[in-house]
């Protein structure tokens, strides 16, 4: 598999493999046959506990797609699931609840992630359903909830009472991480949560993510659009282009020595801001695979 | 607790807005009069529903006096002396032998106060063998003006309950339709079309037929809440699971699943209250055609029997224009409804103004 850590031993927490999504296209007209966009096509990847990967690709790669099978919030149509050594992906519905405390999300949009209509505690209180046996009074709701206002570094007193309107989008994407803490999860999927920032923004979350991971022993699966705002967060890195992974390494090996040419590419468009030249010249042979080049470095050929 | 911290959530944004429209507060008094005349109408009515006179048949609206031979004296009315003019037409005169002041909490027939605990007491009225009229009378002698109350009774709560039970079938089967989507979602809405294609009229007429008819007033009342809310539960519901469709796509939807909650936690708590700012006004704007419908379904003998009184089954009385010349009066039924009819379409565009910006930050504005 790819992305996989040097001494092998290491104790996979989440395990993608040939994971497909094939969104079929409205059309009109005569033509009769259905098209697909192929959002996913066969990606597998790990996740090692503890170590964080990072999904990189261009809007509209399939990250968010990705990502939103790897919770079995939408169906894939093909592939494995396997977290912590089982597969979830066979799981009838009303079993998940026990995985989905392990797992949670921090979406794309912090507009459109939290209900307008609920106020912040409201929000939390809700997330607590699941655990509601751990707190089961309203006092050890309120400390929690303290806790995790603390922990994503909100401090207004009355936070708790506002509306997601009354915030700014760093601040509701700190709410949602909040959110997606209340289960303690061991994986977290941070969905492009810096990316409708501002650089500075950026940096405090990243700082914040860092700081959380020590204090709740999280693993993080970090989406991104840009190479740049997750070399500080990630161990690895896996680029992903028109629904495949094109190429998987350390962190590093990725900034030192890129080999697929949309790997070059985005690089290229990350740190020296320069255009892309186009990226839709990038030829990819159906049958292509991802041949593994030493050190934990693996590119699409063929 | 967000009053007392100054935070307003949107829905009491918009309530601000709303009370700033003076149209739509003074369509919410009338109507408020409308409702409170209904619920207090056997202490309000000097006359029970029923009390019926045939001596005063189509008698004219009493002449209220407020002068005794030229001096200035507590409102009093005189009797009426009843006559035939040549074409044998009904003519009522003064009879001012008879003088019968007006009286506030006078002794009438028996009632249960809001159904709690028997009365005598009328709002008003005059003492017994003196009768007053002060809308006129119908044909058999009954005073319009307690009827007037005693049918709002039913024309204005039969298209409350009709509107509320169909609001809640159209947004309980919409959210499922759209929420769950697929082979379900497909059906449902053949389902609605099967409802909605037949004009509501026939349709109207068709399920009343099926109702047994041996049916007391109550069953009658309740079969016609039923029927009315039969057929208006199928618009709203296509147009609520159209709603649903984008909004099950919100990431906090999203998040409400990745947090485990059940998907009819998720329905009720995330999807249907986005949908309300739109149905509200939905709603209060298909009111009218629920008491439309039923004063229809009463007006051609099919729904409230009389005695009972309903503006709809009271305008059976106007359908003929001789009526109607000589006893204007009984029209009073048709300004009520068209009054109600008006303040509901008056409070319901209210409403959409002021839930506008909700509906354009929920995208859904033209839903
Ligand atoms: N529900 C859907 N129905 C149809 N097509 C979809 C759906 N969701 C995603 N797609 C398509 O799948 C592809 C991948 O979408 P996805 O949201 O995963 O991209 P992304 O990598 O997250 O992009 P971005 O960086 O802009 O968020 C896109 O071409 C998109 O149009
Ligand atoms: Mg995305």
């Amino acid at each position: 598999m790819p992305v996989e850590g040097g001494d092998g031993g290491v104790d996979v927490l989440l395990e993608l493999k040939n994971i497909k999504k094939f969104f079929p296209i409205k059309h009109g007209g005569t033509d009769k046959r259905q098209r697909f966009v192929r959002a996913v096509d066969d990606v597998s990847l790990d996740i090692a506990s503890g170590e964080n990967l990072s999904l990189v690709g261009e809007s509209g790669c399939g990250k968010t797609t990705l990502g939103r099978i790897a919770l079995r919030l939408i169906p894939a149509d093909g592939g494995s699931i396997v977290f912590n050594g089982e597969d979830i992906s066979r799981i009838p519905n009303r079993y998940l609840k026990e995985y989905r405390k392990n797992m949670q999300m921090v979406f794309q949009d912090p507009y459109s992630s939290l209900d307008p209509r609920f106020t912040v505690r409201h929000i939390l209180r809700e997330a607590m359903t699941l655990t509601m046996n751990a707190y089961p009074t309203e006092d050890a709701q309120r400390d929690r909830m303290a806790e995790l206002l603390e922990a994503v570094g909100l401090r207004q007193p009355d936070i708790l009472s506002r509306y997601p309107h009354e915030f700014s989008g760093g601040e509701r994407q700190r709410i949602a991480i909040a959110r997606a803490l209340v289960l303690n999860p061991r994986l977290l999927i941070l969905d492009e949560a810096v990316s409708s920032l501002d650089v500075i923004i950026q940096q405090q979350l990243i700082n914040l993510l860092a700081d959380l991971q020590q204090r709740y022993h999280l693993t993080y699966f970090f989406i991104s659009h840009n190479l740049r705002v997750v070399k500080k967060i990630s161990r690895k890195i896996a680029v992903m282009y028109q629904g495949k992974i094109v190429e998987a390494a350390p962190a590093e090996e990725i900034f030192r020595n890129p080999l697929h040419p949309y790997t070059k590419e985005l690089l290229a468009a990350a740190i020296d801001y320069k255009a892309i030249p186009h990226g839709r010249g990038i030829q990819m042979a159906p049958k292509a695979r991802l041949v593994d080049q030493g050190q934990g470095h693996f590119v699409l050929e063929g | 607790m967000n009053k007392q911290s100054g935070h307003l959530s949107e829905f009491q944004i918009a309530f601000r807005h709303f009370r700033r429209n003076r149209l739509a507060w003074t369509g919410v008094m009338i109507l408020s009069l409308l409702y409170g005349g209904a619920v207090l109408a056997d202490f309000l009515s000097p006359y029970s529903f029923k009390d019926e006179n045939r001596n005063y048949s189509y008698a004219p609206p009493t002449s209220i006096h407020f002068f005794d031979n030229g001096r200035l004296a507590w409102p009093y009315v005189n009797g009426m002396k009843l006559s035939f003019d040549e074409y044998n037409k009904r003519v009522y005169q003064r009879d001012p032998a008879k003088h019968y002041p007006l009286q506030f909490l006078v002794k009438g027939e028996e009632y249960r106060f809001l159904g709690l605990f028997p009365c005598r007491r009328h709002f008003f009225g005059v003492e017994a063998p003196g009768r007053w009229y002060l809308l006129g009378a119908d044909a058999r002698g009954r005073d319009m003006f307690s009827r007037l109350l005693y049918g709002g009774r039913v024309s204005l709560t039969i298209g409350l309950m009709g509107a509320v039970i169909a609001f809640s079938l159209g947004l309980i089967i919409g959210g499922i339709s759209g929420y769950y989507g697929g082979r379900l979602d497909n059906f449902l809405m053949r389902l609605c079309e099967m409802f909605m294609m037949v004009p509501g009229f026939y349709l109207l007429l068709a399920l009343r037929a099926a109702v047994p008819d041996n049916f007391n007033s109550v069953q009658v009342y309740f079969s016609i809440v039923i029927i009315l809310s039969f057929i208006g539960w199928a618009g709203l519901a296509r147009i609520v699971r159209g709603m649903c469709l984008s909004l099950r796509e919100r990431e906090y939807v999203l998040a409400a699943k990745s947090l485990g909650l059940s998907d009819i936690r998720i329905i009720l708590r995330h999807i249907l209250p986005h949908t309300l700012s739109y149905s509200i006004f939905a709603v209060m704007l298909s009111i009218p055609g629920y008491i439309l419908g039923e004063s229809a379904l009463s007006l051609i003998g099919l729904g409230i029997q009389d005695p009972y009184a309903s503006w709809g089954n009271m305008l059976s009385d106007a359908m003929s224009i001789v009526r109607i010349k000589f006893a204007p009066w009984i029209l009073s039924p048709a300004f009520l409804i068209f009054l109600t009819v008006v303040c509901f379409n008056v409070i319901g565009d209210a409403l959409r103004d002021c839930l506008d910006p909700m509906l354009k930050a929920e995208g859904h504005r033209d839903g």
